[in-house]
């Protein structure tokens, strides 16, 4: 009988749980809480090295000893696996990413409208299939012409662009209000996202959020509009909700621009508490 | 003979599966206390940190993988002869031509270590090597494009990412082949763990025929492996002490201390190597910062988080002496800050 060598089994060990997890975590739909929609090939790739090198790896489990001692740096590689396997997030909360900014819709969000209708207008120039005639014109002038093309954006929402429809919708609200004030005062909205609340709000106050990725839960940032309701103090933070709402504006004092900012603020007419959203994050530039 | 070692071995297989259950149970105790303030560890803390620091690691090993799967090609099939006669005689048109690599050979920061400790092992000068590591994740296709994406069109800023890069690179390249000299950077090969890694490519590489294409590849994916090992654990530290920061010091904490010209710019590097961001996805968070920051913060944090931040450093530190490493994070600095005050003065 051969002799086992437990640091290249303790490695293949390794190797084949890493291969594991990812596989648990796009069988589950997990994967969704940990990267962009966009990233997945490459977390495939990785899977599939893993799976090879985990092949190959049974072969060296009886190569010849040449240390006695298990190798301690395998402890790195186990933390991460025992945090997976043990913790097994579910959710990211908003107080976690808040650390890492809030954005209540500010100049920043606009860069993202006008990389998203750029963006667009590529995958539907590589469609052509899709492409009606009528729509070609339209997208020369992106620029100057930018809510003709949030609108012509929102028409093809059937296309399964996105992960989660009511992500796509409460983006497209936060990016029209963004955008142009103006235009949306008065109107009737209705979005899905979490109670977040800053401790400098008043109590009436609160952000109905989302969060933001862009490349990897690294980098998830909190996104949402500010709401007015007289009984918002009943809501507990992270509680997923629908609310309705008509849209107005109030001032808020930017304290990185030190200047007051004008924000769009739904004053709330329907609120309803709702079960946690599986897709909890809203995913801009998918290609 | 044979049974004591027999014994010995399962004597540490125990002690090492012990380990692990106490350590489970502990986290099991952790997890127990979720919304008792008394524990100082909150559910949702954890779970967010384990979600940020596992998606740092499954964002960066893809590009890790591919890394240490060119270095294990670079190892077998390049020899150090070829090295030698292609590298140019001059220095400068060396390094140059080293900084435009990354044309052709688009890669982020998270694969390149691996293939620069490779490449310098083959005998590649140190300054073509250093050049050649800092100017790849910055001037590559697809980290330009991502660039442009991110900042809407704004061409100058990726000009100014791509050029400012490519001189830093050069600069800093120079600088480090002036500062090391002839002395070796790397580790001594006899004290490094690479030896006791028992994953006995050496002894592969010695055997095979040089035309069985089979035995190749087998050296190939042996090589891969330990070389992800290497670098993986570094990888790993790096990932846990990002996620660390991220989860438990606020942004808005290193935002708030600085808005003048010069800490600003300090502020936004000190961001950039501590979020550890793929040089790929890194515009996108510097977006979030136009109108906060100046122009010449923000082409700081996005040429000098592609060039170092805390997991390349420690995948350096893995393979390099502390003491060059040190002494390359500081040039990388010096030459990133000096970069970034220009901008700023000359203004945009």
């Amino acid at each position: 009988m051969k002799k086992l060598n437990i640091n290249e089994l303790i490695w293949f060990i390794i190797l084949s749980s890493f291969a594991y997890y990812i596989y648990k975590l796009f069988n589950t739909g997990k994967i969704y809480l940990y990267i962009h929609p966009r990233m997945f090939k490459y977390v495939y790739f990785s899977y599939v090295v893993f799976v090879i090198l985990s092949i190959s790896q049974i072969r060296s489990i009886f190569t010849p000893i040449k240390t006695n001692k298990i190798k301690i740096d395998y402890i790195v590689f186990i933390v991460p696996l025992f945090l997976a396997f043990v913790v097994n997030p579910n959710n990211l909360s908003g107080k976690v990413v808040s650390n890492k900014g809030v954005n209540l819709g500010n100049t920043s969000l606009k860069n993202i409208e006008k990389t998203i209708t750029n963006e667009k207008e590529e995958t539907l120039q590589s469609e052509i299939i899709s492409d009606n005639d009528t729509n070609t014109d339209m997208y020369d002038d992106t620029d100057t012409n930018n809510n003709m093309d949030s609108d012509i954006y929102s028409e093809s929402d059937d296309v399964d662009y996105y992960h989660n429809p009511d992500g796509v919708k409460f983006f497209e609200i936060l990016v029209d209000t963004n955008e142009d004030l103006d235009r949306m005062l008065g109107e009737e909205v209705e979005l899905i996202g979490f109670v977040f609340r800053d401790s400098d709000f008043t109590e009436t106050r609160f952000v109905v959020s989302r969060l933001l990725i862009t490349c990897c839960a690294a980098d998830a940032q909190v996104v949402g509009l500010l709401c007015e309701w007289n009984e918002s103090s009943k809501l507990e933070d992270d509680e997923w909700i629908k609310v309705s709402g008509i849209i107005e504006s109030t001032t808020l004092y930017n304290e990185y621009l030190e200047r007051d900012e004008i924000l769009p603020l739904i004053k709330v007419t329907k609120l309803e508490r709702i079960e946690t959203c599986e897709d909890p994050y809203i995913y801009p530039y998918y290609n | 003979m044979i049974l004591r070692t027999i014994k010995n071995k399962v004597e540490n297989l125990i002690i090492f599966l012990l380990s692990i259950i106490i350590t489970i149970i502990l986290f099991k105790i952790i997890i127990s206390f979720k919304g008792n303030a008394s524990s100082f560890i909150q559910k949702d803390d954890l779970e967010g940190f384990t979600i940020v620091f596992l998606s740092i690691i499954f964002e960066a090993i893809p590009f890790v993988m591919i890394g240490a799967f060119v270095s294990s090609i670079i190892q077998i099939f390049v020899s150090e002869q070829f090295i030698a006669k292609i590298i140019p005689k001059s220095r400068f048109i060396g390094l140059i031509a080293a900084s435009l690599m990354g044309f052709i050979f688009p890669v982020c920061e998270c694969a390149i270590v691996p293939i620069m400790r490779r490449l310098i092992k083959k005998g590649v000068p140190l300054h073509i090597a250093v050049t050649f590591m800092l100017a790849v994740p910055i001037v590559n296709p697809v980290v330009l494009a991502s660039t442009y994406y991110a900042f809407s069109g704004q061409a100058y800023m990726v000009f100014l990412r791509g050029i400012l890069g490519l001189i830093g690179a050069i600069i800093i390249g120079h600088l480090i082949g002036k500062i090391q000299n002839k002395k070796t950077p790397l580790k001594h090969e006899t004290n490094h763990e690479h030896h006791s890694c028992s994953c006995g490519y050496h002894y592969h590489s010695q055997q095979s025929n040089r035309r069985d294409i089979v035995s190749k590849i087998i050296n190939i994916i042996q090589h891969t492996s330990s070389e992800l090992y290497n670098v993986g654990k570094f990888l790993i530290i790096g990932a846990l002490l990002s996620a660390l920061m991220q989860t438990f010091i606020s942004r808005s904490y290193i935002l708030s201390i600085g808005h003048g010209i010069v800490s600003s710019s300090i502020v936004m590097m000190i961001l950039a190597f501590v979020l550890s961001l793929c040089s790929e996805a890194d515009a996108f968070i510097a977006r979030t910062f136009v109108g906060q920051f100046t122009t010449g913060s923000i082409v700081g944090f996005l040429i000098f988080g592609s060039m170092i931040d805390i997991k390349n450093t420690l995948m350096l530190s893995g393979s390099f002496k502390l003491k060059f490493v040190i002494k390359l994070i500081a040039t990388i600095s010096i030459v990133c800050f000096i970069i970034t005050m220009m901008v700023n003065i000359v203004g945009f």
